[in-house]
């Protein structure tokens, strides 16, 4: 195969939301048309001024609520996206169920967008009165069937559990509704309680709660459920029917190269990662690039991509960084593997206990 | 100065009765201190000081003020402080003057350290002032107290001064008292020089700074002095005053208080109550020096992160120079690594070293459980002393374990009798002597074990009786005891900093808590813990610390990896606070929370 010139993995950052959820840490704005006006004029050019080195195989088009946008703006931005070079394989489009009507889907996938991606959280309507969600469990089933209709064969459903008040009975049914809808994916998030969000102070005041106990039991049940449905747990979060993994994630776990764009977005290109500001009104500014060590992008790797299926391969991390693994984190790795949270075989990777606290398992390798 | 005009004099009291307060007024009034510079408790200038509202170290300050008679006096006042472990700097301060003031407390009336520090300077032929203070109390009874200074203190009603140090009451009548009541002081060997060196400090800038009062003779930049005791010699550098910031002076001159500066390169070249005189022309005897004080508690202290070490001790070098109180020394343990073996005065010491280890120098550390010394005999009629119950012999050849006692003396209200007799008790020990103090107190005299009494037994005092109750003790030596050692083994490995020496009645009593304690304050892991107690290997309490639930964060949206790492790095952060044992983390907060359990 002849490498393609130029970054394979695009990600566009829209920040606006219909509403905001108490729970959401992402750079997000009630959407309002001026700045969605601007927002999209901006995208477009940073676009252009980065498209001489782009060629994706990926893009992900996410927020936000990339679909808050008009159907006019969303096509002017898609058209800016299709007109450059590439072949995406993938090209998601997150959506929130109540805004995909049916034209503005069909139009997503003439111009190129292959996989929908909606933030459902749940078909519980208690757990998403908590999650100050404004859509109901039927509103996701007719967000999905318009995806179908319009003719999208790649559909990911977002699924929250540890949320307070949620019962493992109540987080079991919410993942066989959501089988019912045929996705080819699932992502089953547990709730994280984020800085300078309010269901952080809410936390922090004891008026949430969180269980670990029960969110373990909630990702076992997940796993249980869907694995057995065919579903392949290939990441952490992620779940897929096989062929059907996500590969723009895939691309950050594997530590690959991307381009961001839009306010708040990341680019990791050739050892350095800029981080956009984020949209204040007018515009949005690269901030001081990071400049990334060999050390800190095998740490990365490490943390990462240990959360993943397909794991890390000792010999194509030698060959990226100079150093095997276990030159570097022996005693960690001795220590995890004795521990029962990692295995080697056949590459390096978390059981299925590992995963559980992956983040604490992470903390050793950066 | 001419010594005539000279008065010398330090503030004593039971802790809390407003010493500090009421040297706040004297430098106001005698215009020490101009008012915009006056802050409340002005001489308790360090942090952890003003932070907790106590004196730890004494202060010496000078004065001047003009007295009714028209004379100008030169007043060098020294405020102490009144906890019990720091009972060493009054006695030290009292050394370097004629009188002082006895301050009391009108609601509190006398405690176990008025009474204390009343012989102390009674030993010392001081002249004393009583002064009653805080008059201005809603709950003040100065009747009830005046007749306690005649009753307990001996001491006529009529020489007693009111005031109230707050309101600035009284405070021109104890300054008339100081130059009236208080001898000037006066040379025995004129024709030579001795000071009295009461303390040092080490100055980063100006090396060792000694704080002298001097007897005999003058001292001033240029003189040749000698150390009696050290024989060593320097050149005077420096001479001066406190006002209460170190003040260049011309000389320092018999009778006056203030501080040298020679070349002097460590505090370990200045023995605390050694006698400077002139190199030329020695004096014949020195003056009278001090007891040496020896620490009473002691316990280890160890860096969290291990490669620490070499620099946590060039920070107990340095509190050592300020505080000679303080003794330290190497040592190492299985679990945690290499550290010091640490001795006190006492548990706020204790605290305060530590704190300031934490704060000024900001060291990351644990301290193991305090030990006192014991006294063991093995069956081969060898003996040892063990400061530390890892060194405790296997119980087969220990003969016999001996622990220091004390003497106590505990002042309560009557009605708390009962009640306080029980808590003596339980603490192992016997009250020998109810002494009735007036229609409303009584003091026991009671002998305990030094270890009953060194966590907690103030704190259940201070509740039994409200706050009405005091304590003083002394060291009576040592007693034979059914002491055994009591261990505590995180995931099978015994963890030293939490094993401690207890009285067979309580061992298990004490393991089941202190593990059920360990089990709140210790994290979940990755992996389970296990904590268990034992006694002479016999596992007596067992507590399990259950692995973490799950423990992953949220979506990483779009790529912001460095968010997530520093997530990460942040939760190692955190983790970098925590002693590893084994592989198991144990928090700070652990190893303070053991002391607290009982
Ligand atoms: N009402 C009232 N309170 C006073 C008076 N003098 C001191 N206090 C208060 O008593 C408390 C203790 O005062 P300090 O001057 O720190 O007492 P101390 O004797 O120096 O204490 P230590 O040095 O720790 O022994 C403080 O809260 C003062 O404000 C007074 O005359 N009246
Ligand atoms: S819809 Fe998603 S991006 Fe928008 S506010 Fe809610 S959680 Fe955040
Ligand atoms: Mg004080």
């Amino acid at each position: 195969m002849i490498p393609a010139m130029g970054i394979r993995h695009l990600y566009i950052h829209v920040p606006f939301c219909p509403h905001i959820c108490p729970y959401c840490s992402f750079h997000v704005l009630p959407a309002r048309r001026e700045g969605a006006r601007r927002t999209v004029d901006l995208l477009i050019q940073e676009h252009r001024s980065i498209a001489h080195d782009l060629h994706p195989d990926t893009i992900f088009l996410g927020g936000g609520t990339p679909t808050a946008l008009s159907t006019e703006m969303l096509r002017e931005l898609l058209a800016q996206v299709a007109g450059v070079p590439g072949n995406p394989v993938e090209f998601t489009s997150e959506c929130n169920p109540s805004t995909l009507p049916l034209p503005k889907a069909a139009m997503m996938l003439s111009l190129g967008v292959n996989r929908i991606s909606i933030g459902a959280q749940s078909f519980d309507s208690a757990t998403l009165k908590i999650l100050g969600r404004t859509h109901s469990a039927d509103a996701i089933r007719a967000c999905v069937k318009t995806a179908r209709d319009a003719g999208f064969r790649n559909i990911n459903l977002d699924l929250i559990f540890g949320v307070p008040g949620q019962t493992p009975a109540s987080w079991r049914q919410t993942i066989e509704a959501a089988l019912s809808l045929k996705p080819q994916h699932i992502s089953c998030y547990g709730l994280t309680y984020e800085e300078d969000t309010d269901f952080f102070r809410r936390h922090q005041q004891g008026d949430l709660k969180s269980d670990g106990a029960l969110e373990q039991e909630m990702f076992h049940a997940a796993d249980r459920l869907l694995t057995r449905e065919g579903f392949h747990h290939y990441e952490i979060s992620n779940y897929a029917l096989p062929g059907f993994e996500s590969r723009h994630n895939q691309s950050y776990w594997r530590g690959e190269d991307y381009y961001g764009i839009g306010p708040s977005a990341v680019s990791t290109v050739r050892g350095k990662r800029i981080t956009n500001s984020r949209f204040d009104g007018q515009g949005w500014m690269p901030e001081p690039a990071e400049n990334l060590s060999r050390d800190t992008l095998a740490s990365e790797r490490m943390a990462l991509g240990l959360r993943t299926s397909e794991g890390v391969d000792e010999a194509d991390f030698a060959s990226h960084f100079g150093f095997r693994p276990v030159e570097k984190w022996k005693r960690e790795i001795q220590w995890l593997i004795r521990g029962g949270l990692m295995s080697d075989n056949p590459t390096l990777q978390l059981t299925q206990r590992g995963r559980e606290v992956a983040d604490e398992v992470a903390t050793h390798f950066v | 100065m001419d010594p005539a005009h000279i008065r010398n004099f330090c503030i004593i009291a039971h802790i809390d009765h407003g010493k500090t307060t009421l040297s706040d007024r004297l430098l106001q009034m005698t215009g020490t201190i101009l008012l915009r510079d006056m802050r409340e408790q002005l001489l308790d200038g360090m942090d952890l000081e003003r932070e907790r509202g106590i004196t730890i170290k004494a202060h010496p300050v000078r004065m001047h003020y003009k007295g009714k008679d028209g004379e100008e006096y030169e007043l060098n006042l020294i405020d102490t402080p009144g906890h019990v472990d720091f009972a060493y700097e009054v006695s030290r301060s009292l050394s370097a003057c004629e009188g002082a003031l006895l301050i009391v407390d009108a609601a509190q009336g006398v405690e176990a350290q008025t009474v204390a520090n009343v012989h102390l300077a009674m030993k010392q032929k001081l002249t004393i002032i009583p002064v009653i203070n805080k008059i201005d109390l809603p709950n003040a009874d100065v009747p009830s107290v005046l007749r306690q200074i005649e009753d307990i203190l001996a001491m006529p009603a009529e020489d007693v001064i009111m005031a109230s140090a707050k309101m600035g009451q009284g405070i021109e009548e104890i300054l008339e008292a100081v130059i009236k009541r208080i001898p000037a002081p006066r040379s025995h060997e004129p024709d030579s020089l001795r000071a009295l060196v009461f303390d040092s400090m080490f100055d980063t800038y100006r090396g060792v700074v000694t704080h002298v009062r001097v007897f005999d003779g003058e001292m001033r930049p240029g003189t040749l002095v000698r150390l009696m005791r050290s024989k060593v010699d320097y050149e005077v550098k420096e001479v001066g005053a406190f006002n209460p910031a170190p003040v260049r002076q011309e000389s320092l001159g018999s009778g006056q208080v203030g501080y040298v500066i020679a070349n002097i390169k460590t505090t370990a070249e200045v023995k605390i109550g050694d006698t400077i005189t002139l190199t030329r022309k020695p004096a014949k005897q020195p003056l009278p020096g001090f007891l040496e004080v020896h620490p009473m508690v002691f316990s280890g202290i160890y860096p969290i992160d291990t490669s620490n070490y070499e620099h946590l001790k060039g920070c107990m070098g340095k509190l050592q120079l300020n505080d000679s109180a303080f003794v330290y020394q190497a040592e190492s343990s299985i679990a945690l690594g290499f550290g010091f073996r640490c001795g006190f005065l006492g548990l706020l010491h204790m605290e305060i070293i530590q704190e300031r280890l934490r704060r000024e120098y900001q060291q990351d550390i644990i301290a193991t459980y305090p030990s006192v010394i014991y006294r063991i005999t093995k069956t081969n009629k060898e003996t040892l002393e063990v400061d530390n119950p890892v060194h405790l012999p296997d119980p087969s050849v220990i003969e016999s374990i001996e622990e220091p006692f004390v003497k106590a003396f505990i002042m309560i209200p009557n009605s708390e009798i009962g009640a306080m007799m029980a808590l003596v008790l339980d603490r192992r020990g016997i009250c020998h002597n109810t002494e009735t103090l007036d229609n409303r107190r009584v003091m026991l005299t009671c002998e305990m074990p030094l270890n009953e009494i060194l966590v907690d037994f103030n704190d259940k005092l201070k509740s039994i009786s409200r706050g009405y109750g005091s304590m003083d003790y002394e060291q009576i030596g040592y007693r034979e005891g059914d002491l055994v050692k009591l261990d505590i083994l995180v995931n099978g490995e015994p963890v030293d900093a939490f094993s401690c020496i207890v009285h067979r009645s309580k061992a298990e009593t004490r393991g089941r808590a202190l593990a059920l304690r360990l089990k709140e304050v210790i994290p979940s892991q990755l992996f389970q813990v296990a904590i268990q107690a034992a006694i002479g290997g016999k596992i007596i309490a067992r507590e399990t610390v259950k692995a973490m639930g799950k423990n992953v964060t949220a979506k990483c949206y779009g790529g912001d990896i460095t968010r997530k790492r520093k997530l990460w790095e942040k939760q190692k952060e955190g983790k970098k606070r925590m002693k590893s044992v084994g592989t198991v983390n144990i928090p700070q907060e652990a190893f303070i929370e053991v002391l607290k359990t009982n």
